[in-house]
């Protein structure tokens, strides 16, 4: 009995051990003040956020947490008060948002999107073309509703994101008409391009693997086949290349949006309205972060991304958003 | 596969920056976790298995089903109940490592208990009759029913602690994968698989698995001790 005494004994110690190692290893930083930013994962992924942190945290006293989901969630998290500002990228998505009231505008600036800069989407595909869409692109006015309507003709495999993202937003309306595509909605696909539409509800990396597995089409954002295909461990998608890009049509716009703090939240269990500051939004964070991204040093910053891993900027600037 | 294991060697010794903090958090959340559902499991475990009560089957069924609770919608509820618009927003839980302990103990809360009752039942079968013959007070009994069931117990406490640091689905929503806060090991290979960084997001699961295997090896030598123990008395 003695010995098995002992041996709960040292059974508590450890797991009292494990704790205090645990517990000193996950300590918080609370010296400084924190925004909070709801993004896609797609911003996440893209690494800029991480690159642009130090700075942001030197020059604004502040530090940031970003919760990262798909676009319909990142939003969400807002309306649920779970965030003080977003940053995301599905122009729709974000208009719904503002005329819910859930945005503002901050002084200084024209509106409450604050779209402060793009990149691309651009259509990737195998090598092998089967669907022409180099000749397409060759043909002089031709657009990338052209390229997606060959696809269209040919029944090439074309591998959709199916998840109601901005990618998939953009997607579905660049199909000609006879495709018979008329929103996000997955269950609305017509029986007769399941063969070679294949939709995956599954992100941005999975897709272009699923596309380079499969020799299928896809629409991307150029950030993410850029990393896939310049990646540290060498070419993932051998056989795919970008087929068309650089359009005006295929813009991809990021914008900011400072979280109201007199919205009209609903409690998220019953869909009752909440009295007026029973949620905490700390709009003095956001707005410190608005600036921050808007402002010069951060431009400059935003500019060369990209330049020292893939040779090209990933992430151009707009302007015209601020009250001059 | 050489850079892999060369990567995974490189974050064991701690080189990576961001490992300390992801490791730290993943510890720290699973550890506390997989304590507590344990605690709670295996006494409720113990309970169903040494009881005679009307309705046994049913809380048996209802138990044996909650074990397969999705962590992807447990995740969505919790998130909707703590977030600053849910009933519980007073707690300004939401995004944070506590919030994900609770999700990790209502998932393994009942897998604890449905594992000590089908793994005890046939060793309570056995020694209650015998512990009731001894009159012993109640309490007596319920720690030599303990002691008697201690190699099931480890196990189940080892296959707890294999759940907590495994999940992704529920901490990824409740945590929001938030970097220096709630990112873990789990949403940090899956945040790099979406990057395209796969040697780094396997080399994240080997450190995984090491970590799993030191603790398995802990457990080995003590099971080994106690047994040694046990046959000389």
């Amino acid at each position: 009995m003695k010995k098995l005494c002992k041996l709960i004994a040292l059974m508590c110690v450890f797991v009292v051990l494990v704790t205090c190692i645990a517990l000193t290893a996950c300590k918080n930083d609370t010296s400084k003040k924190v925004v909070r930013i709801s993004t896609t994962t797609s911003v996440n992924d893209s690494g800029l956020m991480e690159y642009l942190r130090p700075a942001f945290e030197r020059e604004t006293g502040y530090t940031w947490e970003i919760s990262s989901a798909g676009t319909g969630a990142a939003i969400a998290a807002a309306t649920y008060g779970n965030a003080d500002v977003i940053l995301v990228h599905s122009k729709k998505s974000e208009e719904e948002f503002v005329q819910g009231g859930y945005s503002y505008v901050v002084s200084g600036y024209k509106a409450e999107r604050v779209s402060f800069m793009h990149n691309f989407f651009v259509l990737v595909g195998p090598s092998g073309d089967p669907a022409g869409v180099k000749d397409v692109k060759a043909t002089s006015g031709t657009t990338v509703r052209d390229a997606f309507a060959a696809i269209a003709e040919t029944e090439s495999k074309f591998i959709s994101r199916g998840d109601k993202s901005g990618t998939h937003n953009k997607e579905w309306t660049l199909w000609p008409a006879s495709v018979g595509l008329t929103d996000n909605n997955v269950a609305n696909i017509p029986d007769a391009i399941k063969s070679w539409y294949i939709s995956k509800g599954q992100g941005m990396g999975a897709c272009l693997l699923a596309a380079e597995d499969e020799t299928a089409y896809v629409l991307t954002d150029k950030a993410t086949f850029l990393s896939y295909k310049n990646n540290t461990d060498g070419d993932r998608l051998p056989d795919l290349e970008i087929l068309w890009e650089e359009d005006d049509s295929m813009k991809n716009t990021y914008s900011i949006l400072c979280v109201n703090k007199d919205a009209p939240f609903v409690s998220s269990v019953t869909g009752q309205a909440l009295s007026q500051g029973s949620v905490t939004i700390d709009t003095e964070a956001a707005e410190v972060f608005l600036r921050w991204m808007t402002s010069e040093s951060a431009s400059a910053l935003i500019a060369q991304y990209g330049m020292a891993e893939y040779g090209e900027r990933l992430f151009m600037l707009d302007s015209g958003y601020k009250v001059e | 596969m050489g850079s892999v294991f060369e990567k995974a060697a490189l974050l064991l010794q701690g080189k990576d920056p961001l490992i300390n903090s992801v490791l730290g958090t993943t510890m720290y959340m699973a550890v506390l976790s997989s304590l507590i559902a344990f605690s709670l499991g295996s006494v409720i475990g113990l309970l169903i298995a040494s009881r005679r009560f009307p309705g046994k089957t049913a809380v048996k069924i209802v138990l044996r089903t909650l074990m397969g609770l999705p962590p992807v919608v447990v995740g969505i509820i919790l998130y909707m109940l703590f977030s600053n618009t849910g009933p519980f927003r007073a707690l300004h839980l939401i995004y944070s490592v506590p919030l994900m302990i609770i999700a990790q103990v209502v998932l393994i809360t009942p897998i604890a208990a449905g594992m000590t009752e089908s793994s005890v039942a046939s060793v309570v079968g056995v020694c209650l009759p015998t512990l009731r013959g001894m009159r012993l007070s109640p309490i007596k009994r319920f720690g030599l029913t303990l002691y008697e069931c201690k190699y099931q117990l480890l196990s189940v406490y080892l296959f707890s602690f294999a759940r907590a640091i495994s999940e992704v689905g529920a901490v990824q929503i409740v945590g929001g994968n938030v970097l220096y806060k709630t990112r873990v090991m789990t949403t940090a290979i899956a945040l790099n698989y979406n990057t395209g960084d796969f040697a780094y997001a396997v080399a994240l699961g080997i450190v995984l698995l090491a970590i799993a295997l030191g603790l398995n090896l802990v457990a080995g030598v003590l099971q080994y001790v106690a047994r040694r123990h046990h046959d000389r008395v």
